[in-house]
């Protein structure tokens, strides 16, 4: 099936992907986040806070964006 | 949602996927000036090792790194650019609908005017590290003519600026820019996409983190006593509190009541009127002639000094005036005598 992930932390990575039936919120984070906590993020799906283990649907939109982003002003 | 904002929403969300329409499929600028920098920084290197001139030689060589370096951060950006969705798989309509709903739930609050191509949230109140610096409102503007469709600002709606910088209200928003940092580059990719709720998801984001290494101004700057007279920074180890309100004052600015001795801001102390001296307001008094006030050594029985003295040259003047042309009153008494006396001496 597919979804549309979106990774707030760095580039900002958006765009659709096709994944297997059954996929929950957390297989995800893991797979798109490898390094990151899942504690340090809001994650959304369809823009509505989710659990860890919702299974995702097709067409879902599902977003990643860090709690902390730490600005900088240019040297 | 009532009706008539939901239209609103929707109205927002036309003109701003019309707007953003054109600008999308333009291609990213190319680095060229960085380029042509490097270029010349090279030159002038390549001239430097010539002539053996090595202070020189050397400062072109961190001068040509630092050119290079932002050569790649701009390719890199320009990379980016290229790499994202094509402008038909950014946001549409519906898409833009969705995000103006899911605002109203994630923010305070959300304002939009359509009259100016303006769309805004407002944050909750941001603490850093204990520092309170009070709700941001995050102000984004669509516009068809702009070259860059989207431009946003970020203001202090209770500002508490940093301790001598006025245009600072928080460590990373100078002159109401947010500097992005980490966040730059989603930033320009959620509004590439016109992922609305993103941009000001990170935005938010971005406000409630605290990168003291890369700040304006670090959060001492607000931790700091300010002085209420002057305004300068106060030390913890140097000033004093005025007595009467403990508001901060710095060393200069703290000065003693003349009369008491106890410390008063300008606000709940006053200049003597009569011999300029700073006073506390309890060891002031009004004049029940000039209505100024004094200190309780210039005023003495409800009249200061000032009035008393006009008085008594008044009186002088008046009596004088009389003496020019006196008539004749009969003198008796020791005063009167010792006048007589004194005029004796002088006439001897």
């Amino acid at each position: 099936m597919r979804i549309l992930v979106i990774n707030n932390d760095g580039g900002g990575f958006a765009d659709y992907v096709e994944v297997e039936a059954g996929l929950t919120v957390q297989k995800l984070f893991s797979r798109h986040v490898p390094h990151g906590v899942a504690r340090d993020y809001l994650i959304r799906v369809n823009r509505q806070p989710t659990a860890p283990d919702q299974v995702l649907q097709e067409g879902d939109r599902v977003s990643f964006t860090p709690t902390k982003i730490e600005g900088a002003h240019a040297a | 949602m009532p009706e008539t904002r939901r239209r609103e929403s929707i109205r927002a969300a036309c003109r701003i996927v019309a707007a953003t329409r054109t600008a999308a499929v333009e291609p990213p600028p190319l680095p060229l000036a960085a380029w042509e920098r490097v270029a010349a920084l090279a030159q002038l290197l390549e001239v430097a090792q010539a002539r053996r001139w090595r202070h020189a030689h050397e400062r072109c060589r961190e001068r040509l790194r630092r050119a290079a370096s932002e050569l790649r951060r701009q390719l890199d950006e320009c990379d980016g650019e290229l790499a994202r969705r094509t402008p038909d798989e950014a946001s549409t309509l519906r898409d833009v609908v969705a995000d103006l709903d899911a605002l109203e739930r994630e923010f305070v609050d959300v304002r939009i005017d359509l009259k100016e191509s303006l769309l805004a949230v407002v944050t909750e109140s941001i603490v850093l590290e204990g520092v309170e610096l009070g709700p941001f409102e995050i102000e984004l503007a669509w516009d068809r003519r702009a070259v860059r469709s989207f431009s946003y600002a970020v203001r202090a709606l209770s500002p508490r600026p940093a301790t001598g910088d006025e245009s600072v209200v928080h460590p990373h928003v100078r002159d109401d820019q947010l500097c992005e940092g980490e966040g730059h580059a989603a930033i320009r990719a959620a509004l590439h996409d016109r992922r609305l709720l993103d941009f000001f998801t990170i935005v938010a984001q971005t406000l409630a983190t605290y990168n003291g290494e890369s700040a304006f101004a670090s959060l001492e700057h607000w931790a700091a006593r300010r002085c209420t007279d002057c305004g300068a920074t106060v030390d913890d180890d140097e000033g004093s509190c005025c007595e009467r309100c403990e508001s901060s004052l710095c060393g200069d600015c703290d000065c003693g009541c003349s009369s008491c001795g106890r410390t008063a801001c300008s606000t709940c102390g006053a200049s003597c009127a009569a011999c300029h001296e700073h006073c506390c307001q309890s060891c002031l008094e009004k004049c029940s002639h000039c209505h100024e006030d004094c200190c309780e050594r210039c005023c003495h029985d409800g009249e200061c000094s000032i009035c008393r003295t006009a008085a008594a040259d008044e009186q002088e003047v008046n009596s004088g005036e009389a003496a020019a042309d006196p008539p004749p009153t009969p003198v008796s008494g020791d005063s009167a005598n010792a006048v007589r006396l004194g005029e004796a001496a002088l006439l001897a």
